[in-house]
């Protein structure tokens, strides 16, 4: 009853608009109080908002997300996009491509997808108006591409999610590799077949020779080796996630500087400003997710609901596979971040108990809660690239609509073949 | 949160204390960065690791990050909410409801600044250390919750008071007749 009554609250407060890290804190404290009383409450909120940010592990966030913001605002995007072209410039839809393809590399680079949306959309969707693509193809690959900066290591989701459950951040990201390139081939089909069913979607462009085409990579081997940086470093075991988002920070500030020349310090400093902006954004959500776990630990709600799935007698695979429907839902409603820190006390413990592989959930889960990043009414990106590119948002949930399909095809054949995220085992 | 813009700003004094925070937040940042740098170069290039950087960062730098900006972030409306019904709001629901998730806002911080300032000053008293590698009193540490909480207080507290005027105020087709 007390479960039930606590849980209504928190579902009105978010409803009315309360901050969500506020909200879990205030139903947290609320629950704690009336099933451990006072004491338990005061011990444990007395300690807890310090405890969460004080963490050495958690240091990596916004040590990825500064890395992010640096790299957005350098011509880091316009220099992948650029030499993405000369290569599949020619294709059907070679230009929308290259912007996939652009934004993989800025996602091997960046662990934020918002950052990644923004960047995509100054830089490559004028591009493609300018090139004669539609409205719809432009701003539809450009919304959708970002999301992949969350799946491509490294990734701010795939840190917390490690942190939550106590999983492998460096298995998480190594296991991102190939789902992230998988949904790398799924948009790059999308945009062939729009391309080639829709007329005047995407007028063609010219070839490159392969000279052309090999000199261009001269525009992104910082790139190549920021990445082999970070993601080799902590694969090897030299360095730990907190110094591989490091090593990945300060290069990008480099880069930076080096692209922008006089004009590095001030993207440095609004760089600094959104970067803290963007932690006490997570770790507010983090803090009151704590404090509603305590209250739902201290219920035993998770082990009750583990319980009554057991009495049920549903094969797994069919409780897994309505779970990552709720998922799908819930992410056209709730914030990323939110859905992990809400949902995961309760199910990762189920994710264990059916015997699933924590990796492989977790890279399902992220690729789950990714498509929540363009799907409506909330679509996080989509509002991103509506207001970069000055487009109305309706237009820019309609150019998102194929790329959906190819995300779910994409879980679809990630929950089929396991194998493609668990060879790092 | 989401004062009436047609209104004078809220505490513009408080703004600037607000972004004094933010930017110390920054440079707690910069110096995160710097130090973890600087542990890997002595790791790799010396052998000798600095080993505080672990104990600095969590302690100190990683704290005031989070709590010296959630102040200026709430003036940003920077918090993540579920925008659903919300959105949908205007006029006098939409300034009655501002009012309600500034105040339940303002609950909860009240009981985490209680809570955690009773933490600090009991440290303070006891006279706890950090720990061995970081001999320094605990409650320099602590105080930074009770710190940004206080300053988000404030923001919230500036804000209800924005959200109630403009509930009180007429509405224009009201003020006309």
């Amino acid at each position: 009853m007390t479960v039930t009554l606590i849980v209504l609250l928190l579902a009105v407060l978010l409803l009315i608009g309360m901050p969500i890290g506020f909200a879990m804190g205030l139903t947290g404290i609320i629950g704690i109080y009336v099933v451990g009383g006072a004491d338990s409450l005061m011990g444990i909120v007395a300690v807890t908002p310090y405890r969460q940010s004080a963490s050495w592990i958690l240091t990596a966030i916004p040590l990825f997300v500064l890395m992010a913001e640096m790299l957005a605002s350098s011509r880091i995007t316009s220099d992948l996009f650029a030499t993405m072209n000369k290569w599949v410039g020619h294709l059907p839809g070679g230009l929308a491509i290259a912007g996939v393809l652009a934004a993989a590399g800025l996602g091997a680079v960046s662990g934020s997808s918002t950052a990644a949306t923004a960047a995509l959309s100054k830089s490559v969707a004028p591009e493609l108006l300018r090139a004669g693509y539609s409205r719809g193809l432009a701003i539809g690959t450009v919304a959708s591409a970002g999301t992949l900066a969350i799946m491509i290591p490294p990734s701010v989701i795939m840190v917390i999610y490690g942190i939550l459950t106590e999983t492998s951040v460096g298995l998480l990201f190594v296991a991102g590799i190939i789902p992230g390139l998988l949904t790398v081939a799924a948009y790059a089909t999308t945009v062939i077949v729009w391309a080639k069913y829709v007329p005047g979607a995407a007028p063609r462009t010219e070839r490159h020779g392969w000279g052309e085409r090999f000199r261009s990579l001269r525009l992104i081997w910082p790139m190549v080796v920021l990445f082999a940086l970070v993601i080799g470093g902590l694969y090897s075991g030299a360095v730990t996630v907190t110094e591989s988002a490091a090593v990945g920070a300060a290069g990008a500030v480099v880069l930076a500087f080096w692209f922008l020349r006089g004009a590095g310090w001030k993207a440095l400093k609004e760089a600094l400003a959104r970067t803290v902006s963007t932690t006490a954004m997570i770790f507010t959500i983090i803090i009151g997710a704590h404090l509603f776990s305590y209250f739902m630990t201290l219920t035993g709600t998770p082990q009750a609901l583990l319980a009554y799935v057991d009495g049920l007698g549903i094969a797994p695979w069919i409780v897994f596979t309505l779970m990552i429907l709720i998922y799908l839902v819930l992410g056209c409603f709730m914030d990323q971040l939110a859905i992990l820190v809400l949902t995961l006390p309760i199910v990762f413990p189920m994710i264990l108990r059916f015997g699933y592989d924590p990796i492989w959930f977790g890279v399902i889960l992220t690729k789950t809660v990714e498509i929540g990043l363009i799907t409506p009414p909330l679509g996080m990106n989509c509002f991103v690239a509506s207001s970069i590119s000055r487009m109305p948002v309706s237009q820019v949930f309609r150019g998102v609509t194929p790329f959906i399909g190819a995300e779910v095809v994409t879980i679809a054949l990630l929950m089929a073949f396991p194998h493609l995220v668990l060879w790092v085992r | 949160m989401h004062a009436d813009e047609s209104q004078p700003p809220a505490g513009g004094w408080f703004a600037r204390v607000e972004n004094l925070f933010a930017v110390l937040a920054q440079w707690a940042l910069a110096v995160l960065l710097a130090l973890v740098m600087f542990q890997i170069i002595t790791r790799y290039v010396v052998n000798d690791p600095f080993g505080e950087v672990v104990g600095i960062t969590e302690t100190y730098l990683m704290p005031a990050i989070v709590f010296f900006t959630i102040a200026a972030l709430q003036r940003h409306d920077g918090h993540i909410r579920v925008d659903l019904l919300y959105g949908r709001l205007s006029g006098r629901a939409k300034n009655a409801v501002d009012l309600v998730v500034v105040l339940a806002s303002a609950v909860f911080w009240a009981f985490v600044i209680y809570a955690s300032a009773s933490e600090t000053i009991f440290s303070w008293r006891m006279d706890y250390e950090i720990s061995r590698d970081l001999p320094y009193p605990q409650w320099t540490a602590l105080i930074v919750v009770p710190l940004g909480g206080g300053l988000i207080m404030i923001r919230l507290l500036l804000q209800a008071v924005s959200s109630a005027r403009a509930f009180g105020r007429p509405l224009p087709h009201e003020g006309a007749q």
